[in-house]
C-alpha cells in the first residue's frame, strides 16, 4: 500500500475499531469477578462502543469516493484516505460492472497469520489470516452497526432498570454481552476472508444466544434462545460447506502465496469458477447456494426463519440492537459482498430471489395476525430482509444494502418504542390488552408514528426511497416479482398501521401489570430514539439527489445519490435500473392504500379482530403461523432424536453385545472343557487310551512305511 | 547446547521417573500424616507442569533461537541407551542377530504440545480431588502418580517397544482407580475397561513384533535374521518398494487398528469408554478424557501412518467413513443422556471422530489440525469433566432431570460451563473452531482419500455438537431452580458456588482455550514442518507421499482393476483437481 505515514497511523488506530467495545466486555468481566467498580460497566461499554462508533464513522467519510456525482457532494473527495484505491471508476451506477476490477487486494489490511493451511503447490506457505477488507460496502455497514449500536446501548442504561431506576438483576451481564456482540459484529463486517467472516458469523449468534436467553429462568426464554442458536446452526453448515467448497474450486487456480479464502482472491479468481463442477452442479451455483444457507438463517428467511420471532424473548433492546438493525442483516451484507461469486450462476439468483419473494409474503401474512407487538414487528423484519433478498436476487445488492441502511433506522426506533410500551405496561405487550395510550405516551406515540410511517414506505421518509428502489429495479428485471413487491408492501403498511391503531387509538386501558399510571421514559431513552427518528426521516436522503429540471418524483428528486456513488467503491455488482417516476407515485400510492385501509378497520381499536371474522380459517393458520413450528418438530427433532435413542439401544445390545458375545466365547470353551476335568479317574484312563491311539493312528498316517 | 541439553535430559527423566518415585514415597507414607499425599503429589504435579513447561519452550525454536541446521531435527531431552542387548556377533564384530531394545526418549513437535497438555492436567486432576477422595487416600495418589508417568512415557518413547510397554502400563493405575473410587458399577467398568483395552493392544504387540522381526529380515537383505531392533526411526523408514508387500501393510495396519482404535475410541469399538469414564472418579475420567484416549490417535499419527503407509492409504476411506458415523452416532448418542457425564462421555466418540477424520484425509493440515484436535479436545472435555464433578460433589446426582436452573445459584459455574461448552462446539476465537474447521476442511479437500462426501457428512457434526451440548446446558443452567432434597452438600468445605480452588483449576483451561483459539501457531508452527519435512525421509507426509507413488506405480504396473491397491479417489471434474493435481497442491513440486 502506497500510503503516507500519517494515514498509515491512522488506519492504525481505524483497524483498532472492534476491540474497543471488547475492551469494554472485558472490562465489566473484570469488575464482576473483583466485585469492584460494578457501577462503572455501563459506562465502559458505552464508552467502548462510543469509541468505535466514531471510528466508524470517520471510516466512512474516509471512504468517500474522489470523484462524486454532479450532484453537490464534491467535497467529500477532501475527506481522509484510508484506502489506497484501485484504478479510480467513473461512475457508471446504471451499468453492469465487470467484476475482477471490484475486488481490490489493496483493500485488504492484514492483522497476522492465524491459521496455516501448509504449502500451495509453489511452495508458499498458505495462511488464513486476520484481516480487515475495507471498501464503501463496509464503511456503509460500520456506520450502521457503531452509530446503532451506539444508541441502543445508551438507550439500554436506562431500560435495564425497574421502575425505582436500580439496575437489573444481571445489568453488568448484559452490557458485556452487548460489548461482545458490537466486537463481533465489527469483525463481521470488517473480515478480509470467509473464515473470520465465519468468526463473526458464529460469534454474533453466539450473542445473540446468550441475549435472547438472558431472562433464563423464563423457560421460553432459555428454548427460544436454543432454537435461536441451532436453527442458526444449520444454516451455518451450509455455509461452513460453501467455504470448504470455495477452497476445493480455487485452491489448484490461485496465484503463489495466495489463499482463496481471501475475499480479494476469491473475487479475482470467481468467474474461473464458471468452467468447473462437482457431482453435476456448477461450481458457482453450489459455492453460492450452499453460502446462501448461511444467510438464510441469519437473516431469518424461509424456512430457517422460525427462530426469529421467538427470539423476542429477550429484551428489546436486544431486538432492536440484533434482531432488527444489525445482525440480521448479516446474510444480507453476505450475498451482496459475494456478489462476484453468485452473479456467476443465474440458478443461484433465482433460488436467492425466489426465497426472498416467499418470505415477504409468508411474513407479512403472518404480521397480520399476530397480537404481540414485538412478534408482529419480528414479521415485519423478516418481510423487509426478504426485500433485500429480492433485489440480491434481481442483481441490485445496491438497492439491498440501501435498504438495510434505512431499515436499521426506523426498525431500531420501532422496537425501541415496543420497549417503552412495553416497560410502561409492566411488561404486558399483548395488543389486546391495552389500547389508548396516546395521551399517556405521547413522547412514545409520536416516535413510534415516524418509524411506522417509514417502515409503511409513507413519501418521503427513509423507507419508502430505499423500498421504492428496490421494487423499481425488480420491476425491470422481473415483473412478477415487482408486483408481488408492491402488493407485500400494502400489506406492510396495512398490518403495522393495524398494530400501531390498537396501541395507541381508542379507548385508554391498561392491563394490572402496568399499575396505576404508567409513564413515559426518561430522557436517556428518549433521546436515542429521537436520534433515531431523525434517521428514519432523512437516512434516505443519502441516496437521493435534487435536480431542479428533472421529470423524477415531484420534479425535483432523483432516487441516486450520493449512496450510490459511495457503494460503488465495493464489491458490489450492481444492474441498478429505474423503472420511471410512475413506479414511485404507484408505491406512494400504495402505502397511503395500506395505511388508509388499517385506519377504516381497526382506527378505533376494537376489541374483537375484524380480519378473523372477514378472512375466517386463512387468519387463523396464519394466526398459528402457517404451522411451520409444529413441522419442523415433527420432521427433524422428533425423529432425530428418535434415531439418537435408538442408537443408544444399539449400543447398549448390539455393539456392546458383540463385543460380550467375544467376551463370553472363551468363557464357554472354558466351562466345555471343565466338562473334562472333573477328578473322576476312570474318565482320565479313558482319555489316556483314546489318545494314545488316535496318536498311533496319526503316526501310521504320515509314515504308513511302519 | 551442551547444559541446555543436559538441563533438557534431566528434565525429561525427570518427567518420568519423579512421579514413580513420588508413588512409592506416597505409598509409603505413615497413616498419620495421610493428608500429605495430596501435597506431595501436588507439588510433584507442579514440578511436572514446570519441567513439561521448560521441554516445550526448549523445542520452540523461535523462543530459544536455535537455528535448525542439521538434516534431522534433534529432539529434545532426547537420552537412549541400550536396555535390553542381546546381539550375536560374527568374527568381524559384525552383529549377526539377536534383540535389541532401547531405552530411548526425546519430545519432537507432535509429541511435545501433548507432554505439555498432560504436565498441566496432571496437578489439575490431582487439585480436583480434594474434596471427592476420603478413603485409602494415600493408594489414590500413588496410583495417580504412577498413570503420571506412564502418561509421560508414551509420548516420550521413541523405540516401539518402550512405547509398547509406557502404552500397556497407563492400563493398570486407571484399572484401579476405576475399581476401587468409582461409582456403583465400578468393577464391571473397570475390568471391561480393562480387558477390552488390553486384547486390543496384545494383537497390537503382534504386530509389532512382526513388523520388527520383518524389518530385520529386510535389513539383512537375505541373509538371515538380522538384529530385531524396535527403533522408531528405522521402522518408520522402511523401503516401500521390494519391502513390506501392501497386503502385509495392510494386515499391520489392521493390527495396530486394533490396539490403538480401540483407545481412541474409535466407532464402533467404543463401548467400554461410556461406561468408564461414568464411573470414574473425576481425575480418572479428566486424564482419560484428556490424555489416555490421545494415546490412540497419537499411535496412528506416529506408527500406523509411517510405519505402514500403503495400509494407511488403503485404508484411509473405511477409516474416514468409520470417523464419520462415529461423529454422528456419538453426537446422537449423547444428546438422549440423562447423566451428563456419560453424555460428555459420549461427546468423546463424537470428538475423537473428528480427530480421526482430519488424521485420514493424509493432507499436511489435516494432520496438524488432527493434533490440535487432539490438545483442544484434551482441554475442553477435560474442563467439562471438572465441572460435572464439581455439579456432582454439590448435588449427588448428574441426572439432568434432577438438577436444573443452576446459573442463579452458581453464576461463576455456569460462566465456566458455558465457556467450555462453546469451545467444546467450535465456536470461532475459542479453540475447538481451528481444529475442527481444519479437519473437516481437510475431509473435504481430500480428494484422493475421502472428498467432499465425508467433509459434509462430518461437518453435520457441528450442528449435532450443537444440540446436545446446548441441550445440556439448558438443562442444567436454565429454567427454574431444581436442586434435590437436601442439596447443595457443602460438608466437604465446598461453597454454593466455585470454591477459588476450583476456579483456580478451570481458568488454565479457559486461558489456554482463548491462547489456542487465537494463535493456533503456538503448536503448528513447529508442527507443520515435521510433519512435512522433505528432509526427513520418514515424516508422516514423505511416507504417505511414498506409499501413493509406489501405489501408483503398482497400478500402472499391473493395470488390473480389481488390485487392491487401486488409488480410490473421489469423482470429481479432472479440469478441477485430479489425484495429480491435489498431490501436487499437497506436497509441493519437489
Amino acid at each position: 500500500m502506497m500510503l503516507a505515514d500519517a494515514d498509515n497511523q491512522l488506519s492504525a488506530l481505524l483497524l483498532s475499531m472492534p476491540l474497543w467495545p471488547l475492551l469494554g466486555s472485558v472490562l465489566v468481566g473484570v469488575f464482576l469477578a473483583t466485585g469492584k467498580l460494578k457501577a462503572l460497566s455501563d459506562k465502559a461499554v458505552v464508552g467502548g462502543v462510543g469509541v468505535s462508533a466514531l471510528l466508524g464513522v470517520i471510516t466512512f467519510f474516509s471512504l468517500m469516493p474522489d470523484t462524486s456525482h454532479d450532484d453537490g457532494h464534491a467535497d467529500a473527495s477532501s475527506a481522509i484516505r484510508l484506502v489506497a484505491d484501485g484504478p479510480v471508476e467513473e461512475p457508471s451506477g446504471h451499468s453492469p460492472k465487470a467484476s475482477n476490477g471490484h475486488a481490490d487486494a489493496s483493500r485488504t489490511h492484514t492483522l497476522f497469520h492465524w491459521i496455516s493451511l501448509g504449502l500451495d503447490d509453489q511452495g508458499a506457505t498458505r495462511w488464513i489470516d486476520v484481516n480487515y477488507y475495507i471498501d464503501g460496502l463496509t464503511g456503509i455497514m460500520l456506520v450502521v452497526v457503531t452509530v446503532i449500536s451506539l444508541l441502543v446501548v445508551i438507550y439500554s442504561t436506562g431500560y435495564m432498570r425497574d421502575h425505582h431506576g436500580h439496575p437489573e438483576v444481571g445489568y453488568e451481564r448484559f452490557f458485556a454481552f452487548l460489548g461482545l456482540f458490537v466486537f463481533s459484529m465489527l469483525m463481521l463486517v470488517l473480515a478480509g476472508n470467509f473464515v473470520l467472516l465465519y468468526l463473526g458469523w458464529e460469534a454474533v449468534g453466539l450473542c445473540s444466544y446468550l441475549l435472547i436467553g438472558f431472562y433464563y429462568q423464563k423457560p421460553e426464554a432459555a428454548a427460544a434462545a436454543k432454537k435461536a442458536f441451532l436453527v442458526n446452526r444449520i444454516g451455518d453448515l451450509g455455509f461452513a460447506l460453501g467455504i470448504f467448497a470455495l477452497y476445493l474450486f480455487l485452491s489448484p487456480v490461485v496465484g503463489p502465496g495466495e489463499n482463496p479464502l481471501d475475499y480479494a482472491v476469491a473475487f479475482k479468481y470467481a468467474d474461473t469458477l464458471n468452467t468447473m463442477e462437482l457431482g453435476g452442479v456448477a461450481a458457482p451455483t453450489l459455492v453460492s447456494l450452499l453460502l446462501l444457507c448461511g444467510a438464510l438463517g441469519k437473516s431469518a428467511q424461509f424456512p430457517l426463519y422460525v427462530w426469529l420471532p421467538d427470539a423476542m424473548e429477550g429484551p428489546s433492546p436486544v431486538s432492536a440492537l440484533i434482531h432488527a438493525a444489525t445482525m440480521v442483516t448479516a446474510g444480507v451484507y453476505m450475498v451482496a459482498r459475494c456478489a462476484p461469486i453468485f452473479i456467476q450462476s443465474e440458478v443461484a439468483l433465482f433460488v436467492v430471489m425466489v426465497i426472498g419473494l416467499i418470505g415477504a409474503v409468508l411474513a407479512a401474512t403472518m404480521a397480520m395476525a399476530q397480537y404481540d407487538m414485538k412478534r408482529i414487528l419480528a414479521y415485519s423484519t423478516m418481510s423487509q430482509l426478504a426485500f433485500m433478498f429480492v433485489a440480491l436476487g434481481a442483481k441490485a445488492p445496491q438497492a439491498a444494502i440501501f435498504h438495510l441502511y434505512t431499515h436499521a433506522f426506523f426498525k431500531a426506533l420501532l422496537f425501541l418504542s415496543a420497549g417503552s410500551v412495553m416497560h410502561a405496561m409492566g411488561n404486558v405487550i399483548d395488543v389486546r390488552l391495552f389500547s389508548g395510550l396516546r395521551r399517556v405516551l405521547p413522547h412514545t406515540y409520536r416516535l413510534m408514528l415516524i418509524g411506522c410511517l417509514a417502515l409503511a414506505g409513507f413519501p418521503l421518509l427513509a423507507g419508502f426511497w430505499s423500498k421504492d428502489e428496490i421494487v423499481s429495479t425488480v420491476m425491470h428485471h422481473s415483473p412478477v416479482a415487482g408486483w408481488i413487491l408492491l402488493f407485500t408492501a400494502f400489506l406492510t403498511a396495512y398490518y403495522t398501521f393495524r398494530m400501531f391503531f390498537l396501541c395507541f387509538n381508542g379507548e385508554q386501558r391498561f392491563p394490572k401489570e402496568a399499575g396505576d399510571h404508567p409513564h413515559e421514559m426518561p430522557g436517556v431513552m428518549l433521546a436515542p430514539k429521537y436520534l433515531l427518528a431523525i434517521g428514519a426521516v432523512l437516512a434516505g436522503y443519502i441516496g437521493v439527489s435534487f435536480h431542479v429540471s428533472s421529470t423524477a418524483f415531484l420534479g425535483a428528486l432523483e432516487p441516486h445519490g450520493m449512496y450510490h456513488g459511495y457503494i460503488e467503491n465495493s464489491t458490489i455488482i450492481n444492474e441498478s435500473h429505474h423503472s420511471g417516476p410512475w413506479l414511485m407515485y404507484l408505491s406512494a400510492a400504495v402505502a397511503l392504500a395500506g395505511i388508509g385501509l388499517a385506519w377504516a378497520r381497526y382506527g378505533a381499536a376494537p376489541r374483537t379482530e375484524p380480519d378473523q371474522a372477514l378472512l375466517g380459517p386463512i387468519w387463523n393458520l396464519w394466526n398459528a403461523k402457517y404451522y411451520v413450528d409444529e413441522l419442523f418438530d415433527r420432521v427433524l427433532v422428533r425423529p432425530l432424536r428418535g434415531l439418537g435413542r435408538l442408537f443408544v439401544t444399539t449400543d447398549n445390545n448390539v455393539v456392546d453385545g458383540l463385543i460380550t458375545f467375544c467376551a463370553a466365547v472363551p468363557r464357554g470353551i472354558g466351562a466345555a472343557l471343565q466338562l473334562t476335568q472333573r477328578g473322576v479317574l476312570q474318565g482320565y484312563a479313558l482319555g489316556a487310551v483314546v489318545g494314545v491311539t488316535l496318536l498311533l493312528l496319526f503316526w501310521k498316517w504320515i509314515e504308513p512305511a511302519l | 547446547m551442551g547444559t541446555m541439553h543436559l538441563a533438557a535430559q534431566f528434565s525429561l527423566n525427570a518427567l518420568i521417573f519423579l512421579p514413580i518415585l513420588a508413588a512409592v514415597v506416597i505409598w509409603a507414607l505413615p497413616k498419620h500424616v495421610e493428608r500429605m499425599a495430596q501435597q506431595v503429589a501436588l507439588w510433584v504435579g507442579m514440578v511436572t507442569l514446570a519441567l513439561g513447561a521448560f521441554l516445550w519452550v526448549l523445542g520452540q525454536p523461535q523462543l530459544v533461537g536455535s537455528a535448525e541446521t542439521t538434516d534431522t531435527p534433534t529432539l529434545v531431552g532426547e537420552t537412549e541407551f541400550a536396555w535390553i542387548n542381546a546381539v550375536i556377533h560374527d568374527q568381524q564384530e559384525n552383529e549377526v542377530g539377536g534383540v535389541r531394545v532401547r531405552y530411548h526418549v526425546g519430545l519432537d513437535p507432535i509429541s511435545s504440545p501433548l507432554m505439555l497438555l498432560t504436565a498441566l492436567l496432571v496437578p489439575l486432576s490431582v487439585a480436583c480431588s480434594f474434596a471427592s477422595i476420603k478413603t485409602r487416600v494415600r493408594e489414590y495418589y500413588a496410583w495417580m502418580m504412577a498413570l503420571t508417568a506412564g502418561m509421560f512415557g508414551v509420548f516420550a518413547a521413541r523405540d516401539l517397544l518402550l512405547f509398547y510397554i509406557f502404552f500397556e502400563f497407563t492400563l493398570v493405575p486407571l484399572y484401579f482407580l476405576i475399581g476401587i473410587w468409582g461409582g456403583s458399577d465400578r468393577r464391571y467398568a473397570a475390568n471391561k475397561f480393562f480387558i477390552y483395552t488390553f486384547v486390543g493392544s496384545v494383537i497390537t504387540f503382534a504386530g509389532i513384533l512382526y513388523l520388527a522381526i520383518r524389518a530385520s529380515f529386510l535389513e539383512s537383505a537375505g541373509t538371515g535374521l538380522g538384529v530385531i531392533d524396535f527403533d522408531l526411526i528405522k521402522l518408520s523408514s522402511l523401503p516401500l518398494e521390494n519391502g513390506l508387500t501392501a497386503t502385509e501393510q495392510s494386515l499391520l495396519f489392521l493390527a495396530f487398528f486394533a490396539g490403538f482404535a480401540i483407545k481412541v475410541p474409535f466407532f464402533p469399538l467404543h463401548t467400554w469408554l461410556p461406561l468408564a469414564h461414568t464411573e470414574a472418579p473425576t481425575a480418572g475420567s479428566v486424564l482419560l478424557a484428556g490424555v489416555l484416549l490421545k494415546l490412540g490417535t497419537y499411535g496412528f499419527l506416529r506408527f500406523s501412518l509411517p510405519m505402514v503407509p500403503l495400509g494407511a492409504v488403503q485404508w484411509a476411506s473405511v477409516m474416514g467413513a468409520l470417523a464419520v458415523a462415529g461423529i454422528i452416532y456419538g453426537a446422537l448418542c449423547s444428546w438422549v443422556q440423562r447423566d451428563v457425564k456419560k453424555l460428555v462421555a459420549y461427546s468423546s466418540v463424537s470428538h475423537l471422530g473428528f480427530c480421526m477424520l482430519g488424521m485420514f484425509s493424509l493432507l499436511p493440515f489435516g494432520l496438524s489440525g488432527s493434533v490440535l484436535y487432539m490438545i483442544n479436545h484434551g482441554l475442553s472435555t477435560a474442563a467439562l469433566f471438572l465441572i460435572v464433578g464439581m455439579i456432582y460433589e454439590r448435588y449427588h446426582t448428574r441426572d439432568v432431570n434432577q438438577i436444573g436452573g443452576l446459573a442463579r445459584q452458581m453464576p461463576v459455574m455456569a460462566f465456566f460451563l458455558v465457556f467450555f461448552v462453546l469451545s467444546s462446539v467450535g465456536l470461532p476465537g475459542l479453540n475447538g473452531f481451528v481444529s475442527e474447521f481444519t479437519v473437516l476442511f481437510a475431509a473435504f479437500n481430500s480428494t484422493d482419500h475421502l472428498g467432499p462426501s465425508f467433509g459434509t457428512l462430518g461437518a453435520t457434526g457441528i450442528l449435532l455438537g450443537a444440540i446436545y451440548l446446548l441441550y445440556m446446558t439448558g438443562k442444567v443452567l436454565f429454567g427454574p431452580l431444581k436442586e434435590p432434597a437436601n442439596t447443595p452438600d457443602l460438608s466437604a468445605g465446598l461453597t454454593r458456588d466455585l470454591t477459588v480452588r476450583e476456579i483456580t483449576i478451570l481458568t488454565p483451561l479457559a486461558v489456554l482455550c482463548i491462547v489456542l483459539g487465537v494463535a493456533p501457531r503456538l503448536v503448528t508452527d513447529t508442527l507443520d514442518p515435521v510433519l512435512a519435512d522433505e528432509r526427513v525421509p520418514y515424516s508422516v507426509l514423505n511416507r504417505i507421499r511414498q506409499a501413493r507413488d509406489s501405489q501408483i506405480h503398482l497400478v500402472t504396473q499391473t493395470a488390473s482393476p480389481t488390485s487392491a491397491t487401486r488409488p480410490k479417489s473421489e469423482p470429481l471434474a479432472d479440469h478441477v483437481a485430479g489425484p495429480v493435481a491435489v498431490g501436487e497442491v499437497i506436497f509441493g513440486e519437489s
